[in-house]
């Protein structure tokens, strides 16, 4: 029998430590396949923040420089300026990219750092258990409260943001929804890092992730609430693109 | 013999950065800092493989370095006091990751733009939370400044360590004649062979992966600093083997010291001066050997209040019986000549 699905190479069947239902693992895989693809895996450097994007630790061969809470975007920055031939790509979180490490990421793309910003939204503080993000949409519920626009402000839309900048090549958001959202996320994950590999410019890809643990949501019910709540707000698409 | 030349601190501190082999730097305008960042801007975007970023805020700044130095670059930045607040977390993750870097802070006071020695402690006790400490070079002139800085870059390689230099606005603007090092190849900079450069099929690596981790990392630190302790441990004498009052003091505050005791020298009085020339390790054995017998007083001198030094001194001597007398000035004002001699004096 044909296989037409399984691990890609540089990724391992290791249990990880996400929650059942989180969308964190796919955007990984779609970082391995999409550098497998471009044939960069072996040319890569992945600058990760603290959030649930730890928990995928040991699952994946890219080399990872850990960073402190936020400040990837920066850490990407020293290392894209030591090594222009490699590939570098920041994992963020939205409360790491958005919230404490927003100057640094907004910086990095305006600069145009030879980069690849890749943010996975979920509207939520993960990791540390469901506190509410820059991205937490109006009437969510979280540990530190709903969200109301009259004291806390609206969800910030990150890429529309960064897509108006002059530096960046490539701004994009996309969801890791159903498989053709996921289709869908691959493809501009690909023109982001070609952008940056080919080009030499800046690339932000915002990827829109379940996490059914925080939003009190059962994994089979993520999709229909994020169909009817999240993707009004955040709408999925090209912001900016060289290609 | 190279040829001497005629710079201010900052400068001959930047220079001699890049003579030391740094590829990268980043960081913030902060008065008394900024002409080191300056000078960088200028030169470093031109010379290849190095690579100056002005960062948005100390916090960028040293977050780049430690990406760059991370993969594998002889990084540095340089701030004063309050940007050196804003770096404590990632200073103590270089720390904690054995990630090298090299840091030059130019002091001045928490209210002005002033000289001050009150970073004393942040630099010296623990890099933010954690409880790293960074090798401390403590500079009284340009020369020293600049062979500091060329010095540093080795030690952080060595030891994977952050090196601080610790200057102050006196130092950083003072204009004095220096003789740099010579400019060394990159190519010829020691491998760091722990850098990620890219990946090998079937490795995860996290950069600057610590040789050793957890409760060990822990441990082989105070290994370091024994050694430290035993091998680097630096101070300048200064008339001090004959005298019966001794001035302890370091940095600017040393240089103001030294000049009362040339002076008070110059009558025939028995004064010395015994400078620190490292904070860290600290040289508590030239301290713990003073001679009780000949020194009848020691003056501890420090642009800080509360004092931070003065309790080092004292650990140091572990109830020696020496009549010991502090004076400091702070917030912005520093120990004059004047008043040095006016103690002395007092105590001769
Ligand atoms: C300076 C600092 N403040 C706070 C924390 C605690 N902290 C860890 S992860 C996190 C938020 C994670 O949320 P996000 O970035 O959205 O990532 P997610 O876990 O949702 O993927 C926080 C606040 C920290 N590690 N460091
Ligand atoms: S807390 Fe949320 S983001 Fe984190 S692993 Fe669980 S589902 Fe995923
Ligand atoms: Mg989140």
């Amino acid at each position: 029998m044909e296989k037409v699905f399984g691990i890609p190479e540089g990724m391992n069947d290791k249990k990880t430590a996400f929650c059942p239902g989180c969308t964190h693992m796919t955007a990984y895989r779609l970082i391995v396949e999409c550098l497998n693809e471009l044939g960069e895996r072996d040319n890569a450097i992945l600058c990760r923040p603290i959030g649930c994007s730890l928990n995928a630790d040991g699952s994946f061969d890219i080399h990872t420089i850990q960073s402190m809470h936020g400040r990837a975007s920066a850490v990407a920055t020293g290392v894209s300026r030591m090594n222009p031939t490699k590939t570098v790509m920041s994992y963020q979180g939205d409360g790491d990219a958005i919230s404490i490490g927003v100057a640094e990421t907004l910086y990095a793309a305006n600069r145009g750092e030879k980069m690849t910003a890749i943010v996975i939204n979920n509207q939520i503080y993960g990791m540390t258990g469901g506190q509410m993000s820059p991205t937490t949409l109006i009437g969510q519920r979280s540990t530190t409260g709903v969200r109301r626009a009259d004291d806390t402000g609206y969800p910030l839309r990150f890429a529309e943001w960064l897509g108006q900048l002059e530096a960046p090549g490539y701004v994009a958001r996309a969801a890791l929804y159903t498989p053709k959202d996921i289709m869908q996320a691959k493809k501009f994950l690909l023109k982001a890092l070609r952008c940056q590999k080919e080009l030499g410019r800046y690339s932000y890809i915002e990827f829109l992730s379940f996490c059914p643990t925080n939003w009190g949501v059962q994994p089979k019910d993520c999709l229909k609430y994020c169909q009817e709540n999240v993707l009004p707000v955040f709408p999925v698409g090209e912001f900016k693109s060289c290609f | 013999m190279a040829k001497k030349e005629v710079m201010q601190g900052n400068e001959a501190v930047a220079e001699s950065a890049l003579r030391a082999g740094c590829r990268f730097f980043a960081g913030y305008p902060i008065t008394p800092q900024s002409e080191i960042t300056e000078y960088l801007a200028l030169k470093m975007n031109d010379m290849p493989g190095r690579a100056f970023v002005q960062g948005e805020s100390e916090v960028a700044s040293i977050n780049m370095v430690f990406g760059a130095s991370a993969a594998g670059a002889r990084a540095m930045t340089a701030t004063a006091s309050h940007g050196l607040s804003l770096m404590a977390e990632t200073l103590s993750f270089c720390a904690s990751q054995t990630v090298p870097a090299v840091i030059v802070d130019v002091g001045r006071a928490i209210s002005s733009t002033d000289p001050a020695q009150t970073n004393y402690n942040f630099i010296t006790k623990s890099l933010g939370h954690g409880g790293f400490r960074p090798f401390c070079f403590a500079p009284a002139t340009v020369q020293e400044s600049a062979d500091m800085v060329y010095e540093a870059f080795d030690i952080a390689d060595k030891y994977r360590c952050v090196v601080f230099v610790m200057t102050d606005g006196m130092l950083g603007h003072l204009i004095e004649t220096v003789e740099l090092k010579p400019y060394r190849e990159l190519a010829d900079m020691p491998e760091r062979d722990w850098a990620p450069h890219g990946c090998g099929r079937g490795h995860v690596t996290h950069g600057g992966t610590p040789y050793i981790r957890g409760e060990a990392l822990a441990n082989r630190q105070e290994e370091i600093y024994a050694e430290w302790e035993r091998d680097y441990t630096r101070v300048e004498d200064y008339y001090a083997a004959d005298a019966e009052v001794l001035v302890l003091a370091w940095g600017t505050v040393a240089r103001t010291a030294k000049s009362a005791v040339k002076k008070l020298r110059g009558e025939g009085c028995r004064v010395g001066l015994l400078r620190p020339q490292t904070l860290f390790p600290f040289p508590n054995r030239a301290i713990r050997e003073i001679d009780e017998r000949r020194v009848r007083h020691i003056l501890v001198l420090e642009d800080a209040i509360p004092y931070q030094f003065y309790h080092d001194v004292m650990y140091a001597l572990g109830g020696k019986p020496i009549p010991v007398t502090r004076y400091a000035r702070s917030m912005g004002v520093q120990v004059s000549a004047e008043e040095a001699e006016e103690q002395l004096r007092r105590l001769l």
